[in-house]
């Protein structure tokens, strides 16, 4: 796991280096598993992966923006055991009474794996054009916040739905210029 | 900054860290600026599960003293045991698996999150001469409130950053500093301090002194963190007769010669 790790980040290190990274960036997985994979190519799964993880962007947005009200609007884009870690995060943000304006994106996504049940990205999340305020307006953004970061994010695959399983910020290479 | 608890949990959620069972942030987390491994401050700190670990839970200062009732079980239960906030002893946010505890805050809530008030006094010790200086001060220091945020311990702290004195005739000042009494500045009665005030007329005066708080917090290991806005917070008014020279030193010579002239 480790060498392969290190493979991803040289190849991406290599990649930015020589300014030659395509959107999206395509590594080598491992060899092909067993069952059929429920995505053709490694760019399919890429794509949906990738569309997946905008669409879990827009809903955190919203959810957000209403102040933590209807979290249940995440139950159909992360695992149950995900949700729970969402409920924790918006349960704070429901008793502070702050609400987020302006809205996330995403960029520069690569894949680093991906199964019939699972796929794994590395991508640019972009927290830049949003900030918090209170209930009376005033902006309380954290002024220590990274707003650009590199996340390694998990989805879990079964019939061709994909369920956000983990995200973490990834410090091996940044995929945010 | 307001005075209300939501306000004040808003500004503390808004740079602290959120301890999670497994490791990973939520997208909110991050714009909110609660992950930990995406922000410029130094984070080495190991977090750990959250898992019914209490953190601190001394309570300290704040007039809250509301008893908070846990729920009933047939063993002993950790009030902090899947609570996402704490102060003051008292689980202010619980966690999804309590959410049915969840009641919206209340004033003892918001109490728990003022400062202590400070307190006001004055030289000479409730009365003054026209045209003299009288000095006023201020007491109060630094006060902390300890607490947890998802099992880790969790404090804010209150410092005095602003005098606000109102001396009952219309004159008011706003001084950065509490001010000291005449031996503290080594001078003698009635002279100038930077904290003085001089009464023009003979009369009955009420002072009253606003104090601002500064607040900072502090998660886990972290060093404290300054949280933007002070919060105002009354002291004691104090009772003032003011009185001529000629008055009070007429008094004072009566009491020694009841016999001697205007008496």
């Amino acid at each position: 796991m480790r060498a392969r790790w290190m493979l991803v980040a040289t190849t991406l290190t290599a990649l930015l280096l020589s300014g030659c990274v395509p959107d999206p960036v395509s590594i080598p997985a491992e060899p092909t598993p067993s069952a059929a994979p429920v995505f053709a190519s490694e760019e399919e799964a890429l794509a949906a992966a990738v569309e997946a993880y905008e669409a879990y962007l827009a809903v955190s947005d919203q959810i957000a923006a209403d102040g933590g009200a209807n979290p249940e609007r995440l139950k159909d884009l992360v695992t149950p055991e995900w949700y729970e870690k969402e409920l924790e995060v918006i349960g704070l943000v429901r008793a502070a009474g702050i609400r987020q304006v302006g809205d996330s994106s995403s960029r520069n996504a690569a894949l680093q794996q991906f199964s019939s049940t699972s796929i794994s990205i590395y991508i640019c999340a972009d927290s830049s054009n949003t900030s918090f305020v209170d209930s009376e307006g005033i902006d309380v953004t954290s002024s220590s916040r990274l707003t650009l970061v590199t996340n390694e994010v998990v989805f879990d695959a079964h019939d061709g739905e994909l369920l956000l399983a983990r995200s973490e910020p990834w410090n091996e290479a940044s995929l945010c210029e | 900054m307001r005075v209300t608890a939501v306000a004040a949990l808003t500004l503390l959620f808004s740079s602290m860290y959120i301890a999670s069972a497994e490791s990973g942030c939520t997208q909110i987390q991050a714009a909110a600026g609660l992950c930990p491994s995406a922000t410029t401050t130094d984070t080495d700190v190991i977090l750990e599960s959250s898992g019914g670990s209490p953190g601190s839970n001394g309570s300290n200062g704040g007039s809250g003293g509301v008893d908070a009732s846990w729920p009933d079980s047939t063993g002993p239960v950790d009030p902090f045991a899947d609570c996402i906030y704490a102060l003051n002893s008292r689980c202010l946010v619980p966690g999804p698996s309590r959410a049915a505890e969840a009641q919206p805050i209340t004033w003892a809530d918001i109490a728990a999150f003022r400062p202590t008030s400070g307190t006001a006094a004055m030289e000479p010790s409730g009365w003054a001469v026209t045209g003299l200086d009288t000095n006023f001060y201020a007491s109060s220091g630094s006060q902390v409130h300890e607490g947890a945020l998802l099992g880790q311990p969790a404090a804010v702290r209150f410092t005095p950053v602003g005098f606000h004195w109102s001396y009952g005739d219309g004159s008011s000042s706003s001084l950065s500093s509490p001010g000291a009494p005449w031996a503290s500045w080594g001078v003698g009665e009635f002279d100038p301090t930077p904290t003085s005030h001089v009464y023009d007329s003979p009369g009955t005066y009420t002072v009253t002194l606003v104090i601002d708080f500064a607040a900072e917090y502090r998660v886990g290991s972290l060093p404290w963190t300054s949280i933007p806005g002070t919060l105002a917070v009354p002291a004691n008014p104090l009772e003032v007769i003011a009185a001529t020279a000629n008055t009070v030193l007429v008094d004072r010579e009566c009491t020694r010669n009841p016999r001697g002239p205007g008496c």
